[in-house]
């Protein structure tokens, strides 16, 4: 059913042209309708984030979120890595200063040093008479179980103030190692039971 | 956008755990050191007191009439005891046992202590104390290592005198 206004004489026009305006309006206020209706629907399904216009819009709101992820992700992998790799140098070099410290020890217990003539060896008290007659072909095969085929120096210097002093210095090899682990050491070297001079004993590994 | 944000935050932070880890960790290697340096203390205190001096003396003025003591091969022990006896029995001792006697002692230790370490070599029997430092060496430091032994005095002393060796890194 027409409006009345389209009637009217204001409006009287040829009857087809009535007709297309009025269609026209319909279609017009079809779209309105649907258009209300759809934005209504795209809202409210919009809340769940599935919608069609706020998918697309979130995803690139994240990514600022994702690259700041990404970096704080990196940044720990990078320090633990940089972690790890820094413990097991130290765990390494803390073994490697154990393996000098006990190449130390055995070098002042080693039977071709020490004076055991009464029976009794003791720590650090040497021979006079095996000190100078110490070589890397011997003690290599002696303590080899501590050197575990390792470089090795070993030097003994007397600094008492007798006239008559008994220094040894001995290396295993002349190249130059990449690590290397040297340890002091006081003895002395007993002459007579009335002498004993003292002497510095360095011990040097390396690889 | 903020859950990233914490996201890095907590990231930053389990960095920093993890680095302080590491840094405990390598309290470990000091810890080495100075376990080291307790085991190089004690060789050389024992080697030292074991050692003897070819030739020392110091002027006798507890008499009438200063008399010279010689002593040739003693033990740096039995030097520092004798010291602690002399002190002992003589209140104002003559300058000869600081100036010689223990010069000769301080002279062996020097030459034993290698140049990056720093000692001081205290004997003490009560009251009495007998300090021998090393080369440019001032009061102690805060950080210092003893090793110490315990010697039977000789006549008139009925005890023991303590003897203790403080080694430092320069």
């Amino acid at each position: 059913m027409l409006p009345k206004r389209y009637l009217s004489a204001r409006y009287a026009r040829s009857g087809a042209m009535i007709v297309q305006k009025y269609i026209r309006r319909q279609r017009y206020v079809r779209y309105l309708q649907r258009y209300r209706y759809e934005r209504h629907r795209y809202r409210k399904i919009g809340r769940f984030g599935f919608g069609k216009r706020d998918g697309v819009a979130g995803f690139f709101e994240e990514i600022p979120a994702l690259i700041l992820a990404t970096i704080g992700m990196s940044i720990f992998f990078i320090t633990a890595l940089m972690a790890y790799s820094n413990y097991m140098g130290q765990q390494e070099a803390i073994k490697f200063v154990d393996d000098g410290d006990a190449f130390s020890k055995a070098i002042r217990n080693y039977k071709g040093l020490v004076y055991d003539a009464d029976g009794h060896p003791i720590e650090g008290r040497f021979d006079y008479f095996k000190v100078p007659n110490l070589n890397v072909t011997n003690v290599s095969k002696d303590l080899n179980v501590k050197i575990k085929n390792r470089h090795f120096i070993v030097e003994i210097k007397d600094v008492s103030d007798y006239d008559t002093h008994y220094d040894v210095r001995i290396e295993s090899s002349s190249r130059e190692g990449l690590r290397r682990t040297e340890v002091l050491s006081t003895v002395y070297i007993r002459v007579t039971d009335d002498e004993s001079h003292l002497a510095r004993l360095i011990t040097e590994i390396w690889v | 956008m903020y859950d990233g944000m914490l996201f890095f935050v907590l990231m930053l932070l389990s960095s920093g755990i993890v680095m302080l880890t590491t840094l405990r960790a390598s309290n470990q290697t000091n810890v080495n050191q100075n376990s080291y340096l307790a085991e190089y203390a004690d060789s050389t205190l024992f080697a030292l007191l074991k050692s003897t001096v070819n030739y020392t003396y110091y002027y006798d003025s507890s008499g009438p009439v200063l008399k010279q003591i010689n002593r040739t091969n003693k033990m740096v022990s039995e030097l520092l005891l004798e010291d602690i006896a002399v002190r002992y029995s003589d209140s104002t001792p003559d300058e000869s046992l600081v100036n010689v006697f223990e010069k000769s002692i301080k002279d062996i230790a020097d030459n034993a202590t290698y140049p990056e370490y720093r000692y001081t070599l205290v004997a003490q029997y009560e009251d009495i104390r007998v300090e021998i430092r090393g080369k440019s060496v001032g009061a102690l430091p805060m950080e210092r290592h003893a090793s110490f032994m315990e010697l039977a005095g000789l006549e008139p002393i009925n005890g023991k005198v303590v003897v203790y060796l403080y080694i430092w890194r320069r």
